[in-house]
């Protein structure tokens, strides 16, 4: 599955390259949902569509993004298989090809925000968009 | 100017070759943020930016604490800011806060006058280190850059 996840279309990568401007004030408040979406007679980039094209189970119960993937995936320490990990490996492997370092410049603040104030770092997150 | 070009309607250019200019002028924009990203010019974190300098003000980590009121103790930390967990341990056990919360807040508050913000552009990999191939994210360290004073007597320990 882990190489499925790797292979990216072309169409997803030429759909991505037409959905972006550049980056300034924060395009993306509620993170994966505000980059990973479907827009009028583009390719269809939101998580449901390309997590099942790589086989995943599907997301019924999915309502707030990514905090309900926690569902099922943990980002526990010593977790073999961490979230947080697994989706920094997906933006950040191979920053030279990685579409996410090439042409959104790879930046923490597109899912992470800083409080502030408080000094908290979070996660971004929005209603599912499918 | 992708509004300029896409606007004008008369244009004798036609619209697949404006696309293709487009598509080709961010992608070279895109190359340049990539590089500019990654070159670290911070490869030990803390330590690596708070230094001495020739400046006024000296800004390594025991001044800066110092100039803070801190306790003197934070001197003896060798690996910074890994050390500092004797204290500030990151579970929130220690005898004083985690470490992430202070160390964020001292560098975000106040955005528009904060100089880490203002003059350092306010990145995040100043002090965290991505490693993309295990999608870990870490904290950059260093070793102190002063000489601890314990009882007048300089310390190498
Ligand atoms: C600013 C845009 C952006 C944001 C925000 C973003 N992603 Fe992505 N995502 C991408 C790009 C670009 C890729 C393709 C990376 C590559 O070149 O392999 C991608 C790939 C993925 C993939 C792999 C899809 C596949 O078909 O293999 C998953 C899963 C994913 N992202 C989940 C997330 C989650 C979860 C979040 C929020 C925590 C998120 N993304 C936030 C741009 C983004
Ligand atoms: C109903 C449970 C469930 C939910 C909810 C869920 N997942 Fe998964 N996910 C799985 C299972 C099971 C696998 C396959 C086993 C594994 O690799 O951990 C998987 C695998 C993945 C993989 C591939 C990992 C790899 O490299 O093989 C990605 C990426 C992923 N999930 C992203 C997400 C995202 C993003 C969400 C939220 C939108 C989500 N998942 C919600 C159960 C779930
Ligand atoms: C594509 C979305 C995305 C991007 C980009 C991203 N993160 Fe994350 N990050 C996450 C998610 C999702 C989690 C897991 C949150 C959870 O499980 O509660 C996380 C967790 C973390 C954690 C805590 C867990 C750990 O690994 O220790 C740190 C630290 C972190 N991110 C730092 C960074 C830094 C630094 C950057 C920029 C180099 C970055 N992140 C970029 C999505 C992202
Ligand atoms: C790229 C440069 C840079 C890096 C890296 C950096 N700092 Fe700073 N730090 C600054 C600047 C600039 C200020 C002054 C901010 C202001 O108040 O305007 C500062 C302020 C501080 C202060 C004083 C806060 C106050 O309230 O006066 C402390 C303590 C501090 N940093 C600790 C750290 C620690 C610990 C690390 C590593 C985890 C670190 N810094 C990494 C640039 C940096
Ligand atoms: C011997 C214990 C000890 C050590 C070691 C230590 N600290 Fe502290 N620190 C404290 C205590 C106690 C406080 C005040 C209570 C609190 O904030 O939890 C404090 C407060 C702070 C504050 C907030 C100061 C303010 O006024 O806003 C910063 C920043 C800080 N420490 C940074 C550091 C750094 C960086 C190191 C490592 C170089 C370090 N500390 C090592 C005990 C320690
Ligand atoms: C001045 C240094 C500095 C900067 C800049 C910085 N961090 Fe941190 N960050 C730290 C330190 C120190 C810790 C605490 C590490 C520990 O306790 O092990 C930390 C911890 C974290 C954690 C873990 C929190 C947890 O609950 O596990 C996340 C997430 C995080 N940072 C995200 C970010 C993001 C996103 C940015 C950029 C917006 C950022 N940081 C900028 C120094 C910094």
């Amino acid at each position: 599955m882990k190489d499925r996840v790797r292979v990216f279309s072309l169409a997803v990568i030429t759909a991505l390259l037409a959905t972006t401007a550049p980056v300034q004030a924060d395009e993306y408040p509620q993170g994966c949902v505000d980059c990973h979406k479907q827009e009028p007679g583009k390719t269809n980039l939101t998580l449901n569509a390309l997590l099942a094209q790589i086989g995943h189970p599907k997301l019924p119960k999915v309502k707030k993004v990514p905090t309900s993937c926690g569902g099922c995936h943990a980002s526990d320490e010593g977790e073999e298989n961490q979230f947080a990990h697994m989706i920094h490996q997906i933006h950040f492997d191979v920053p030279k090809a990685n579409l996410f370092t090439t042409r959104f410049g790879g930046d923490c603040l597109h899912c992470h925000a800083m409080d502030a104030d408080s000094g908290e770092a979070l996660v971004k997150s929005g209603p599912r968009n499918w | 100017m992708k509004n300029v070009l896409v606007k004008s309607k008369e244009s004798s250019i036609n619209r697949p070759m404006i696309l293709l200019a487009l598509i080709a002028l961010t992608l070279a924009a895109g190359a340049l943020v990539g590089k500019k990203a990654f070159a670290d010019d911070y490869p030990n974190g803390c330590v690596s930016c708070h230094v001495e300098g020739t400046g006024a003000l000296d800004m390594r980590i025991n001044a800066v604490l110092s100039r803070l009121g801190h306790g003197k103790a934070a001197d003896r930390s060798k690996v910074i800011p890994a050390a500092c967990d004797r204290c500030h341990a990151s579970s929130g056990d220690g005898p004083a806060s985690a470490l992430r919360n202070l160390i964020h807040r001292a560098h975000y508050t106040d955005p528009d006058a904060n100089l880490f913000v203002t003059q350092y552009a306010g990145s995040c990999l100043h002090c965290h280190a991505m490693d993309g191939a295990s999608g870990k994210a870490s904290v950059k360290s260093g070793e102190r850059n002063w000489t601890p004073i314990v009882g007048g007597e300089p310390i190498t320990e």
